[in-house]
């Protein structure tokens, strides 16, 4: 299985491009929709498209019952949820109701990597209303990684002369400088405390 | 006619005062919403033509005590700035913004934000600054929020605003001034 990572900011300008009143269907693998991944993007989806989040949590019902609940569910993108503990016959019979599934809303599938699997096997024609939309949840590629931190850290030092202990030692006396660059210059050494 | 008495260090700390004043009054999210609030700005300026790029050159780093600091393109900025945010017109822009976290409130540390612009443009920068709270420091002469008219040494008293107010009037109001 070929899996395309996006991040949820991605996820959420895809739910965006959906024309309105079209159901749109999309699978997010990752090992569990914890309720991080779940609060994120709720918050994501409230801030670009002011829109708000059914989650349903399918491990007990039967393919009638979640199409049941889908068609009086008032959210406009739903998250599904908890499908590993399905059987083969349960994905089989969703993928006869398929239709029933059309309710205008986004769907999004979340799965582990096996259930995954199983549900593109057991569902085909749910796989092809899926077509492209089959993503691995990236992390948010905005957070710096240590490398990132070291090279600003390397620039401040150059420009200022300064090592990283002389601005601690600095800031610990209360006479750093007070440009933005030095209250920067903590948070990336992680004592952003000695901004006061 | 009489000149009334004028005291320039005082008016200089009754505006610093001012400054205070309105920056306690500035409500913010946590930082992870401010994040997302700017990287959906940028987004959307990307998708409108106003810049080039800018999703893309966001970063942020968030420490165990919820301080926050946000950038867009390098700390210390040189030109040639490839990874800065572009603009069509060929001025680029690069921020930075600190933030503290209490798990309650957030609060405004400081931020930078440097506009570099053509050299045709008659001004080689604009720069937007909130210094660090520093209780030792000249307000007549740095005044903690300030702005750089092109000049390090110019520091002219700036009104302290929310950062994706700055953000807005560096896209909309004060790059569009030296575009082409």
């Amino acid at each position: 299985m070929n899996l395309k990572p996006a991040t949820i900011f991605e996820i959420v300008r895809l739910i965006d491009l959906q024309p309105p009143g079209q159901t749109g269907f999309c699978m997010l693998v990752s090992s569990s929709a914890g309720q991080e991944f779940i609060g994120d993007l709720r918050e994501e989806l409230e801030l670009q498209i002011a829109r708000s989040l059914g989650v349903m949590y399918v491990a007990e019902m039967t393919a009638d019952a979640l199409v049941d609940q889908l068609r009086t569910t008032e959210d406009s993108v739903v998250l599904l949820h908890g499908f590993g503990a399905w059987g083969d016959d349960q994905f089989i019979s969703l993928d006869v109701n398929r239709s029933r599934l059309e309710t205008g809303a986004f769907l999004l599938f979340s799965v582990d990597f096996r259930t995954a699997g199983r549900l593109l096997d057991d569902a085909p024609n749910i796989r092809s209303f899926l077509g492209p939309n089959i993503f691995v949840i990236a992390p948010d590629p905005s957070s710096m990684r240590p490398q990132e931190i070291a090279d600003r850290l390397n620039q401040l030092s150059m420009h200022y002369s300064l090592s990283d202990e002389e601005v601690l030692k600095r800031a610990a006396r209360g006479d750093l400088p007070p440009e933005p660059h030095f209250a920067e210059w903590l948070v990336l050494l992680g004592r952003s405390e000695l901004v006061r | 006619m009489s000149v009334r008495p004028w005291n320039p260090a005082g008016a200089a700390r009754a505006l610093e005062v001012r400054t205070a004043a309105d920056l306690g009054n500035i409500e913010l999210p946590a930082p992870h919403e401010c994040l997302r609030e700017i990287r959906l700005y940028l987004q959307r300026m990307t998708d409108t033509g106003r810049t080039k790029n800018g999703v893309h050159q966001l970063s942020s780093r968030t420490l165990e005590n919820g301080d926050s600091q946000i950038n867009a393109g390098p700390t210390i900025f040189r030109e040639p700035c490839s990874n800065c945010i572009q603009f069509l017109s060929g001025s680029q822009l690069s921020f930075g913004i600190t933030l503290r976290f209490d798990c309650a409130k957030t609060t405004l540390l400081a931020y930078r934000f440097y506009l570099c612009l053509l050299p045709r443009s008659g001004l080689r920068f604009v720069r937007i600054d909130l210094n660090a709270p520093n209780p030792n420091y000249d307000p007549l002469h740095v005044p903690r929020s300030h702005m750089h008219p092109g000049f390090e040494g110019v520091h002219i008293p700036f009104p302290v605003m929310r950062p994706m107010e700055i953000l807005d009037r560096m896209v909309h109001v004060i790059e569009p001034h030296f575009a082409p």
